[in-house]
């Protein structure tokens, strides 16, 4: 595979979000408005660029036996950086995503990345991968955003496009779009669109489905 | 792919070298970092003042508020004796970064005058919550006995539950609420018992009870005797003796 195929499979093939059901749990709790959901697409990009390219280079001098130490010590020390920086150059939303910057660390699409990617393949790729991993994650979180911040105000960013009933417009503004649950109807619709498009994106089912017995008596 | 050494020696030097330059990492970058996150510390301290001294916009700038924060008349004073000092400057002095180096517990105040007649006294407040410090401010009226803001400026409580003591909707429920009563035995109180009276009760919120109830029981200690209770007094004086030389 080229190194431009290692961008581009994660972003809808392989989507870490759509496919690998990965990072859910910040994809639900950042993606009320846009402007939090970009800034965390960013770190997450930035650590998934700094962790698959310092484990790719160290792959070969890494003991076996504490090679996921050494992951997680990387990793975490990234996403420190990433969380200095955002409480520097953006508080605001510092406050807003609070605990989430730090669950970084335990995001499954990074150590997933590292140990299941970086660690069999060479710096170019590794970071190839890392970037198409990371958009494809932002790609997620931010049409998420998108559909949240719009329906449940109204506005995005600072821009109102439907005047709310407030503000003398037309629009009511949809209560359900600013609660963590909608994010997970949306994504649910995402992924059941995606693969009704993309068939092969169907998993098997792991269990034969049994008839209900009731129906066997009647 | 190349076996990898799996010798003890060798993962000690693995491991000690990768913990070695990811902790230079991320110091170096706290070291760098925190300077300018401490400038933003300031202003958002200047924030909460100006919040509770009155009524700043929710889209203020940031020159704005300091703008509001240096009008504001300021002076430091020592709660033991309820005095003023001179020692600091009251509009930099940070009574919680700074550790006294001198007899004393200085507190800076904060006065919003109209026309040189006292409109509102902005008081620093702290007290244990939950799991952390809370760290609000005070607004009272001229009558110094009537809340007109609180402010609860930083805390480390329970994200999603705790925070809720920063509700604008609860915390407006303290403005008028009277701290002591006529006799002045102190009343004011966070509660859910009906039996204090509305003028005194703030109700404690669902889901935060505890922190809540922190925060009732931090507004009590500083108007008590180990809180303001001298430099309330004082004030009060000062001010009585200024309405009589007019």
């Amino acid at each position: 595979m080229s190194i431009f195929t290692h961008f581009t499979q994660p972003l809808l093939r392989e989507n870490p979000i759509t496919v690998q059901i990965l990072g859910l749990c910040s994809a639900l709790a950042v993606s009320r408005s846009l402007e939090p959901a970009l800034i965390m697409s960013l770190s997450v990009i930035a650590v998934l660029l700094f962790s698959n390219l310092s484990i790719s280079l160290l792959r070969h001098i890494m003991p076996r036996s504490i090679r996921l130490i050494l992951e997680v010590t990387i990793i975490a020390s990234a996403v420190i950086v990433v969380d200095e920086l955002i409480k520097t150059f953006a508080p605001d939303v510092s406050d807003y995503l609070s605990v989430f910057v730090g669950l970084i660390i335990t995001n499954c699409i990074i150590l997933g990345r590292a140990e299941t990617f970086a660690i069999h393949h060479g710096p170019l790729e590794s970071l190839a991968d890392a970037l198409g991993n990371g958009v494809g994650y932002a790609v997620i979180l931010i049409f998420v955003a998108l559909l949240r911040e719009l329906l449940g105000t109204g506005a995005i960013l600072d821009l109102q496009l439907l005047p709310t009933i407030d503000e003398g417009g037309w629009y009511r503004p949809n209560q359900i779009m600013s609660y963590a649950s909608s994010a997970f109807f949306i994504i649910g619709f995402l992924i059941w669109g995606i693969r009704s498009w993309r068939i092969e994106q169907l998993e098997d089912e792991e269990y034969p489905t049994t008839p209900a017995p009731y129906r066997e008596s009647a | 792919m190349t076996a990898i050494d799996e010798s003890v020696p060798k993962t000690l030097v693995v491991a000690v070298a990768v913990a070695l330059v990811c902790s230079a990492l991320v110091s170096s970058a706290v070291y760098l970092l925190r300077p300018m996150q401490a400038a933003y510390g300031a202003l958002e301290r200047n924030r909460a003042i100006v919040t509770a001294a009155g009524d700043l916009g929710a889209n203020a700038g940031d020159q704005e508020i300091v703008a509001a924060f240096l009008a504001l008349e300021s002076k430091v004073f020592d709660l033991r004796t309820g005095i003023q000092s001179d020692l600091y400057d009251a509009h930099t002095y940070d009574h919680w970064e700074t550790k006294a180096d001198l007899p004393g517990e200085y507190v800076p105040i904060y006065f919003k005058l109209d026309k040189a007649a006292l409109e509102r006294v902005v008081l620093p407040i702290h007290g244990k919550g939950m799991w952390s410090t809370l760290y609000g401010y005070l607004a009272l009226d001229a009558d110094l006995n009537t809340v007109m803001r609180l402010v609860i400026y930083q805390h480390g409580e329970t994200p999603g539950i705790g925070d809720l003591v920063q509700d604008p909707q609860w915390l407006a429920h303290w403005r008028g609420k009277k701290i002591h009563d006529d006799n002045g035995a102190l009343q004011i109180a966070v509660t859910t018992d009906t039996g204090v009276p509305n003028q005194h009760r703030v109700d404690s919120i669902t889901g935060a009870t505890v922190t809540s109830k922190a925060v009732g029981s931090m507004v009590r200690h500083w108007m008590g005797a180990n809180g303001y209770a001298l430099v309330i007094a004082q004030l009060k004086r000062e001010r009585d003796f200024e309405g009589e030389s007019q």
